[in-house]
């Protein structure tokens, strides 16, 4: 475990943020969150991007667990790492050659299915990458135990593997919900006109024609960030407790 | 404590990398300088164009003609940079904000909300036309007014076209010649028909197009009216479209990509001699023809300027004036490499030269220019293209 100094990482990370937040709240006027906030172009496309980004990810981490158990001791775990040299802009190209002419999950389909399956196909590496030291760690023994203290195998497999996975599971789940529901290549190349992912629709009124549509764009990021961070402190707030208990070597 | 001191200084080196202000900008008195004194100071320098580049034809005409000729004329290397126009007003903006008086770009091919934003926010150099010595020959009426902006000397109008329907003939037996034959067509041909969604330049055209066709001359006086019409047109014919209708080619790019494959029937774009290279090049159908609305067919000039923070704006100047040179417009109207309309007033050029424009030699798939009589539109208010990106989405796509 690399054990350097974190903070001008962290530093430089926060700064950039609160910067940009910074700036995109001395853009915005309250009347451009009203307005943003009852457009129904912006509240349909924060639907169906919420929808994309969940399943996606939802998805990709029932994969990306799964493979990581069978595959951890494998060398097909190799082959895994081959999606993560190609660019989120090459495998919308790559879904556009291959997926053009099969009928419903194709591009430019009003279910989103070429671009959800395009994630999938970048994120379940991740998830199996950033899984893979946990699951390599997981120490069987835990699993004796359980079966010596008569546990039932739902209770037993939380306090072997589950309590152990939970927070990287969530941690890799909020790193994709926050990916997905903002990145602009892949709906750009791969979605339909109406309802444009939030993405692509923040990207528009940033750059159209006369730029009076800059704060809504500058707006829909502040909503955004703001939204996100709430589900962040909300992650780390419950499973804190968690987390301590296990570092203390007790999950009961 | 040691630990946050060190980082911070980290951050602080490494935000202090992005304000240092680079080497000292040119003068801003070139504009008061002669030509003559420009081109001499602009010789062995080297200039960068900043261009939309997805058009091949366009690339090849600035790389295997203009590059060379300025080689050869003045000693001055000219790159092209392929970028969406509205990335560079973006680029300058930023620059602005950020007080970069010495930026990278020489030279901007602009015209339309482009020129307007750039305008606005002051991001270019000055009267750069009031030192050119070959905009005697530019024709004062394109030059004048940037789809309804004026001018005011700081654009070169370098190119002038009319917007024009492409069909396959081969598919398309009778082709629509108005917009009321166009929705038949569409409708007896489910599939086969699509424009460019409105965020595009030439979509947004399509519309101003139904608009000129449908509604009365006050209403198109009127950028805040409601153009009831207009969208009913394009409500009834949403259904039949290429997918139908759920979705549109994000550009002019793609639905030039779906016509190349056969997907759909029609393509379209300012520009009426802009089929002749994609069909001998064999990317378009052979039988690619002509449609001119008899609804009207909008006039667009494109135009060539010089960005405020310009690191060489003496070799812009002579880039951009023999670009508007009758031998650099005549080799651009011709459909080898571009076939793109001239900005000149042609009747301000020698008998020769104008020979010249008239012998050049137009493809079955550019129209006449007779058919155009009549038929001819100016642009519309600026203001109506934002109101057809706002409002479309909502009352035509969803």
């Amino acid at each position: 475990m690399w054990r350097g100094n974190a903070y001008p990482a962290a530093l430089l990370m926060a700064g950039m943020v609160l910067y940009g937040l910074w700036v995109s709240v001395s853009m915005t006027s309250p009347a451009d969150y009203h307005e943003l906030l009852t457009d129904d172009v912006f509240l349909e496309s924060l639907a169906v991007s919420s929808y994309v980004a969940i399943v996606s990810t939802i998805i990709a981490l029932i994969i990306g667990v799964i493979l990581a158990r069978i595959l951890s001791r494998t060398r097909l775990a190799a082959l895994l790492a081959i999606p993560l040299f190609i660019p989120h802009l090459g495998a919308a190209y790559l879904a556009i050659l291959y997926l053009s002419d099969v009928p419903v999950i194709g591009p430019h389909e009003g279910n989103y299915f070429s671009v959800m399956l395009t994630y999938l196909y970048k994120e379940i590496p991740f998830v199996f990458f950033y899984l893979l030291p946990v699951v390599r760690r997981l120490d069987s023994r835990y699993q004796e135990l359980g079966i010596m203290l008569g546990l039932s195998p739902v209770r037993r497999f939380w306090h072997a593997r589950g309590v152990f996975l939970l927070v990287p599971i969530l941690e890799a789940g909020f790193i994709l919900l926050a990916f997905i529901s903002f990145a602009y290549e892949i709906p750009a190349l791969l979605g339909v006109t109406y309802p444009k992912l939030l993405g692509v629709y923040a990207f528009d009124l940033y750059t159209q024609g006369d730029l009076s549509d800059q704060p809504l764009a500058f707006a829909m990021s502040v909503v955004l960030t703001g939204g996100l961070f709430l589900l962040l402190v909300l992650m780390t707030g419950l499973t804190r407790p968690l987390a301590t208990k296990i570092s203390r070597g007790r999950s009961e | 404590m040691k630990k946050k001191v060190i980082s911070f200084l980290a951050l602080g080196t490494l935000l202090a990398g992005c304000g240092t202000p680079d080497a000292t900008p040119e003068p801003k008195n070139v504009l008061g300088t002669s030509y003559q004194t420009i081109e001499k100071e602009a010789e062995k320098s080297t200039v960068r164009m900043y261009m939309w580049g997805g058009d091949e034809g366009i690339n090849a005409y600035i790389d295997e003609y203009v590059a060379p000729r300025l080689k050869k004329e003045h000693n001055i290397t000219l790159e092209r940079v392929p970028i969406e126009t509205a990335d560079i007003i973006q680029k300058l903006r930023a620059e602005k904000q950020a007080g970069k008086e010495k930026g990278v770009i020489d030279v901007v091919w602009i015209n339309g909300d482009n020129f307007l934003n750039a305008k606005k926010d002051d991001l270019l150099y000055g009267e750069i036309t009031k030192v050119l010595p070959n905009m005697k020959y530019v024709d004062a009426a394109a030059q004048s007014s940037d789809s309804g902006t004026k001018t005011e000397s700081l654009e070169a109008a370098w190119g002038k076209v009319q917007y024009t329907l492409h069909y396959d003939a081969a598919d398309v037996k009778s082709p629509p010649t108005d917009l009321k034959a166009l929705k038949s067509w569409v409708k007896e041909n489910p599939g086969r028909f699509t424009y460019p969604e409105v965020t595009d330049f030439t979509g947004n055209a399509f519309v101003r197009h139904v608009m000129y066709g449908v509604e009365s001359n006050a209403t198109l006086k009127d950028p805040k009216a409601d153009f009831k019409k207009t969208w009913a047109y394009l409500n009834e014919i949403k259904p039949y479209l290429w997918k139908k209708g759920k979705t549109y080619p994000k550009t002019l790019a793609q639905l030039d990509q779906l016509y190349a494959n056969g997907d759909v029937d029609f393509t379209m774009g300012f520009n009426e001699r802009r089929a002749e290279q994609e069909v001998k090049s064999g990317t378009f159908p052979k039988q690619t023809r002509p449609i001119v609305l008899k609804d009207g067919s909008i006039a667009s000039t494109h135009f060539l300027s010089v960005p405020f923070n310009a690191p060489n704006p003496k070799g812009a100047l002579v880039t951009i004036n023999t670009l508007l040179s009758p031998e650099a417009q005549l080799k651009k109207y011709d459909a080898t490499y571009w076939g793109d309309g001239t900005s000149l007033d042609l009747s301000t050029l020698e008998s020769s030269e104008q020979k010249q424009f008239a012998d050049v030699p137009a493809a079955s798939s550019t129209p006449k220019p007779s058919v155009f009589e009549g038929k001819v539109r100016t642009e519309l208010d600026p203001s109506v293209f934002e109101m057809i990106r706002k409002e479309w989405p909502s009352r035509v796509a969803r």
